[in-house]
């Protein structure tokens, strides 16, 4: 495309400076919307108050971004989140080695470690079993648990999967691999919330508390 | 316009923040998808009555897409909840219903056989034979029931003594010693499996052969995520691997 006008190469360039001003622009509120929870509006706000508000901050999340893409991964034992080859949480000896506790997600023990009273180690799945998705065994890295039950250091496995029916077929596998290394095997209880009404409570959830209350 | 019918759940999965895509197997209108909008917020009132398998529900939906937007769903009857073995069995029923079935063909029969199928599982732990019957129906319903009886070829009735291969897509032809690697089948089995009599240990373990085999036939090359599951399971389960499997 041979342009010999000057005045033409420049309104071209222009119109070039104002495509690669809009591309960079609208791809950074693209990505910002892929947080949950973030839709387009709302990733708007935040690229327009990073770029006109607060570009200091802006770089600070850029570095920290980078930096722990870099440095964070998961643990060799637990499979949770950290920049250590070992987790904290499986480095302290201030934890019992005796005990584990299974979770679906990071989330999970979050809102574990929150509550305080668990003072063992975790296992994160990062999912659960579900054949239809296709999500088996393998992927959820019981192997890696397995191999941990066997070195006679775990003398109890609390699994704390989530009460779906996908959540229960998870924990019934693992409860039968562990059982067969001679493991005791629990299942976090389910029931009435503490603070709860009953009046409220759905009938599925009644029955089941119910059926495994316990002497008083 | 809303519609309503019993049905189950076969599987759910996670749909924008806080809303699943739902699988429905309905009575009246067969498998239906829908989303079911804020079923997964902490604080949803349709969080106390979360979609779960293997329950029986009165749900009620709206919608002119494929994709219909799930209105409500009560629990209709006792909760029946399966566990260890009978739930992986269930959970390789749900997966053949996903794959086979069409979206939106009704089929009551299948229905009365599935919801059969759930309490018993629900409540027996003998189920090998109710889960023979209920894939022969499925075979049925797709149009490729076994004909266990004739010979496709010549009509000719079974002999009892005579050895039968299963051509998928025609039916049963005498065996011929040439063909290798093939499933070979005793007229007498053949008959009693046409009879469904899978009290027999010996006729249910070849009926699941043969039912494999078709289904497997059926599925064009995808393999049953659940079949494996469920064999890891039994492999470190106690339990002898021969009985129940899928």
């Amino acid at each position: 495309m041979g342009l010999k006008c000057p005045q033409d190469s420049n309104f071209l360039f222009s119109l070039v400076f104002e495509y690669m001003q809009e591309h960079i622009l609208s791809k950074l509120v693209d990505d910002l919307a892929r947080f949950p929870g973030i839709g387009k509006k709302t990733s708007q706000r935040m690229a327009i108050h990073l770029l006109n508000k607060d570009r200091k901050g802006a770089e600070e999340i850029s570095a920290s971004i980078q930096e722990a893409l870099s440095k964070v991964r998961k643990c060799g034992r637990c499979r949770a989140l950290t920049e250590f080859d070992i987790c904290s949480i499986c480095q302290s000896e201030k934890r019992s080695k005796s005990k584990i506790c299974v979770v679906e997600n990071l989330q999970d023990l979050y809102a574990i470690e929150q509550g305080g009273s668990f003072r063992g180690r975790y296992f994160v799945l990062y999912g659960h079993l579900s054949p239809i998705d296709g999500i088996s065994a393998d992927d959820l890295g019981i192997d890696l648990l397995i191999d941990q039950l066997s070195n006679g250091e775990v003398q109890e496995i609390i699994i704390a999967t989530n009460l779906t029916v996908e959540g229960q077929a998870t924990a019934y596998f693992i409860a039968e691999k562990a059982r067969s290394l001679d493991i005791t095997v629990s299942r976090i209880a389910h029931g009435v919330p503490v603070g709860g009404e009953l009046e409220y409570l759905d009938g599925n959830t009644l029955n089941l508390a119910i059926e495994t209350r316990q002497g008083f | 316009m809303n519609i309503e019918s019993k049905g189950f759940v076969l599987h759910t999965r996670p749909y924008k923040e806080t809303s699943f895509l739902v699988d429905i197997f309905s009575e009246n209108h067969g498998r239906v998808r829908c989303v079911a909008k804020g079923y997964r917020r902490s604080t949803s009132r349709q969080r106390a009555e979360s979609l779960s398998l293997f329950v029986p529900y009165n749900f009620t939906w709206r919608g002119k897409n494929d994709l219909k937007t799930l209105v409500n769903a009560e629990t209709c009857e006792m909760n029946l909840s399966l566990s260890g073995e009978r739930l992986f069995v269930g959970l390789y029923v749900n997966e053949l219903l996903y794959n086979l079935l069409a979206i939106y063909d009704p089929s009551k029969e299948i229905y009365a056989g599935y919801f059969e199928l759930v309490n018993f599982l629900g409540t027996s732990a003998r189920y090998n034979g109710k889960l023979r019957c209920f894939e022969l129906l499925l075979l049925e319903y797709l149009g490729y029931g076994l004909v266990l009886d004739i010979e496709y070829e010549s009509g000719n009735t079974i002999e009892l003594e005579k050895k039968y291969e299963y051509l998928h897509g025609y039916g049963l032809s005498p065996f011929e010693s040439q063909s290798e690697n093939r499933d070979v089948y005793v007229g007498a089995d053949l008959l009693a499996i046409q009879d469904q009599r899978f009290d027999d240990i010996h006729i249910e373990k070849v009926a699941r052969r043969l039912i494999r085999s078709a289904i497997d036939y059926q599925l064009d090359g995808k393999l049953l995520n659940s079949r494996k599951l469920y064999q890891q399971y039994l492999a470190s389960t106690k339990s002898d691997s021969n009985i129940g499997q899928c």
